[in-house]
């Protein structure tokens, strides 16, 4: 594989912006939208499955996660993020 | 024939407070509209002491085919205050632009936002003839107006609204991840310029979004 010339700005920026993207890997997430919460799989980026409330779209999601070993991310009404890694369990 | 890429017709003003209170919303307008494939044009996308602020507004609104405007933030931010004109004034400038523009410039559309939808009319009824949507501060309402508005402006298809949030809300999570790892704190996040904001959306995006 040929070697990225650093000596190139171009080049070096994207090198520099690859090295700097989050290593966390895809994750299910918990999402608001109109009146329901959503368990939307990053991966496929589909919708799993729709509940009236969250805690049982966090319950759903967490099960989801630790079976195929990666995060959970719940996105609160307030734009407020939280994420719980099952990636070791 | 395919719509231009660049320029006149891909630029999309927005006329906004840029207080923080209002920030979460400016953000979810510029993420929205790079989304769709369009090119916000912000008052606050570059930074130059030099550049006189009303010359700054009046290249962005006569280089932007599309604009918006949320009137929702025009009451005072103190009781002792006056209410802020900013908003308002840049609304006159746009329509003005419009009907004494040039045929291009005619082509201009607009989207005027507020938070209910006939409050202001009593006290700019000069408006009141105008179609103003409502999004009563709620993210979710604001998604939906400005991507059904840019839809029915533009003619072209755009993703539909509920990809639009999922993309949003997972932009929201990759943002505040990266910001983590390069050593931001929780308040120089916070305080993320705008310019820096639309660059890491674009990156994002070329990085291929689901």
């Amino acid at each position: 594989m040929a070697k990225a010339n650093l000596s190139d700005p171009e080049v070096r920026d994207q090198v520099i912006a690859a090295l700097r993207k989050p290593k966390v890997g895809k994750a299910f997430h918990v999402i608001h939208w109109k009146n329901r919460w959503k368990v939307l799989d990053e991966r496929t980026a589909r919708t799993r499955k729709s509940f009236a409330d969250q805690d049982g779209a966090v319950e759903h999601a967490r099960e989801l996660a630790r079976d195929s070993k990666i995060d959970l991310v719940v996105h609160d009404r307030d734009g407020s993020i939280r994420r719980e890694s099952y990636r070791d369990s | 024939m395919p719509p231009p890429t660049e320029g006149f017709g891909r630029n999309v003003f927005i006329n906004c407070p840029f207080d923080a209170d209002y920030l979460p919303l400016a953000r979810i307008l510029v993420f929205c509209v790079l989304r769709c494939g369009f090119q916000p044009r912000i008052a606050t996308e570059r930074s130059d002491s030099g550049e006189v602020r009303v010359e700054k507004i009046r290249e962005l609104i006569q280089s932007s085919r599309y604009s918006i405007h949320d009137l929702s933030r025009m009451e005072p931010l103190r009781p002792e205050d006056l209410p802020r004109f900013n908003m308002p004034f840049e609304l006159g400038l746009d329509l003005g632009c419009r009907y004494y523009g040039t045929a291009r410039l005619k082509s201009k559309q607009c989207l005027i936002l507020e938070t209910e939808r006939y409050r202001y009319q009593k006290v700019l009824s000069d408006i009141a003839g105008n179609d103003i949507r409502a999004h009563h501060d709620d993210p979710e309402q604001l998604v939906q107006e400005l991507r059904d508005w840019l839809r029915v402006s533009s003619g072209e298809p755009l993703l539909p609204v509920v990809k639009l949030w999922d993309q949003l809300n997972r932009f929201g999570d990759h943002l505040e991840t990266l910001l983590r790892q390069q050593g931001y704190s929780e308040r120089n996040a916070q305080a993320l310029e705008m310019a820096e904001y639309i660059s890491f959306v674009k990156n994002w995006m070329v990085g291929g979004v689901a």
